[in-house]
């Protein structure tokens, strides 16, 4: 297992400093890997610091203390080569508003350096696997939350990188379009790739995850299959009621 | 990609997609902002260069405020650049989206810059012809040093496109950016020497014409005036340019250190 680990994190913490009033610490020196073609899944309730782990491993902004390895090498000595390899595909859409689903997603391609045809290709064969081909020249601010999502998948995916971060997959979202894009994420895995995501959905985490980080109060509770987190305190309950427990817990021990 | 091309040839294409993608975007408005521009060119040289000659300014006040309007149009367009960057800091954060893309910030930031030049050069290069229709007897073509007038459009341009990124990195909030942009903005382009050279206002208010060599706009405009009707009368055309292009670095530089602590990025 050692051997297939894609990232290692070390150490990490996130102080966030306010001009007025007393710094916030998101969470604190905390460590894991993460397993290549895994689904992990950080779990959490709100202010957990989900985002906040997911943009810092996604390069958006940079970790107080700690450093993060991708493949043995940290990420920090080349930026540029690391997010090449990686994609994050962030909870709100921030499409470029003027342009239709189909230019944004042809522009994407041309900046991580496909040429315009390989662009548009992909840009078609995602739509097709995404089932969106359909929407190609829409505006994504005239389209449901769904498609919004799936079009945000599908820019993530177009340099088809080898680990895909994706903030809150299906928060908001009905559960055709959940059970739509686990599915999804499934068949990524079983492409190769590594994907890591946020949610507070606990039957998302039990039903898609090959293992979970369960973030409370500035650290990991938990980090196991869902299976065995449910063993490890009682394996008749679901996740949810675990997860439940787990924080609940914590918080009265504290 | 990154083990078959050089960095700076990557950094180059992505950073020409990014600009490419800024000019589809421009595209759409570039009609209605055409159309500001015209109106605010020939409003101000009609009334220059025709009106005012009853209150006694001789004829070719309109020909030495061409240089005037010249550059006000050009920063006219900073308050919207300005804006549409708080609107997105302060909203959706597409910036988000270019931040992991697989080159350094600062050019994220510099791709901002440039395009807002860019912009801002299609926008106002058709403002010299229209001078020149507008004041036709009392506008010769032959005063303009064609040489001196691209260098400093292209300066004045690129100053203003990174000075857009400053003000927006300073400003925290939309609110904020209404008031700077009464409060700062509008006396510095007023007392940047718009109607006026800088040799007359310190004939008058030395202390003041002093305190304007600060005024980025000052240094735009006097070059402007150089480039268009000789350097007779107005500050040395070189120094200015070589200020407005320091003004420009400082701009940039300081508009990614201080937007890189706000929106905490790498």
């Amino acid at each position: 297992m050692q051997s297939n680990i894609v990232l290692s994190i070390r150490n990490i913490s996130k102080t966030y400093k306010k001009k007025m009033g007393p710094e916030k610490q998101v969470f604190n020196f905390i460590s894991f890997d993460i397993q290549e073609k895994e689904i992990f899944c950080f779990l959490g309730v709100n202010g957990s610091g989900k985002t906040t782990i997911a943009s810092i491993l996604a390069t958006l902004c940079p970790p107080s203390t700690g450093d993060i390895f991708y493949k043995g090498e940290s990420i920090y000595d080349d930026l540029a080569a690391y997010r090449y390899k990686m994609s994050f595909c962030q909870h709100l859409p921030n499409f470029n508003s003027a342009l239709s689903v189909q230019n944004n997603l042809v522009f994407t391609g041309r900046f991580f350096g496909l040429t315009k045809k390989e662009s548009l290709d992909r840009t078609h064969e995602l739509a097709t696997q995404l089932d969106f081909d359909t929407q190609l020249h829409e505006f994504p601010k005239d389209l449901s939350s769904g498609f919004v999502k799936r079009i945000m998948i599908a820019r993530a995916l177009m340099h088809a990188p080898d680990v895909l971060i994706i903030d809150e997959l299906s928060t908001g979202l009905d559960i055709h379009v959940k059970k739509y894009l686990w599915d999804l994420i499934r068949s990524l895995k079983k492409n190769g790739m590594t994907i890591i995501v946020t949610t507070q959905n606990l039957e998302e985490a039990e039903e898609l995850s090959d293992r979970v980080c369960i973030l409370h109060k500035k650290s990991i509770l938990a980090l196991d299959t869902p299976k065995n987190i449910k063993n490890l305190y009682h394996s008749n309950l679901s996740l949810s009621n675990v997860f439940a427990q787990l924080t609940c817990e914590e918080s009265t021990s504290k | 990609m990154f083990r078959t091309k050089n960095r700076f040839t990557i950094y180059s294409q992505i950073l020409i997609q990014l600009i490419r993608e800024d000019l589809v975007n421009f595209k759409y408005v570039l009609i209605n902002k055409f159309i500001d521009i015209a109106l605010w060119t020939t409003t101000m040289l009609i009334i220059m260069g025709y009106v005012l000659q009853s209150f006694g300014l001789t004829p070719e006040y309109g020909l030495f405020m061409i240089a005037g309007v010249l550059v006000s149009s050009i920063q006219l367009d900073i308050y919207p650049q300005a804006t549409a960057l708080v609107v997105d800091y302060e909203g959706k954060r597409r910036i988000n989206f270019y931040l992991t893309l697989p080159m350094p910030s600062w050019l994220i930031v510099m791709r901002r810059g440039l395009s807002n030049a860019i912009t801002s050069s299609i926008l106002c290069l058709p403002i010299l012809p229209v001078a020149k229709i507008i004041l036709w007897n009392t506008f010769s073509i032959g005063t303009v040093n064609f040489i001196h007038f691209l260098i400093i459009f292209l300066t004045v341009n690129l100053f203003f496109g990174f000075f857009s990124i400053w003000i927006a990195s300073v400003v925290p909030n939309m609110q904020l950016l209404t008031r700077i942009s009464r409060r700062i903005q509008t006396p510095l382009w007023f007392f940047g020497c718009f109607q006026f050279s800088w040799h007359t206002l310190y004939k008058i208010f030395p202390t003041l014409a002093i305190l304007d060599l600060a005024n980025p706009y000052t240094y735009a405009m006097e070059a402007m005036r150089v480039a268009i009707i000789g350097q007779e009368g107005y500050l040395s055309f070189w120094p200015c340019v070589g200020i407005l292009l320091i003004g420009t670095i400082i701009c940039a530089i300081g508009g990614h250190i201080i937007l890189r602590k706000r929106l905490d990025f790498i």
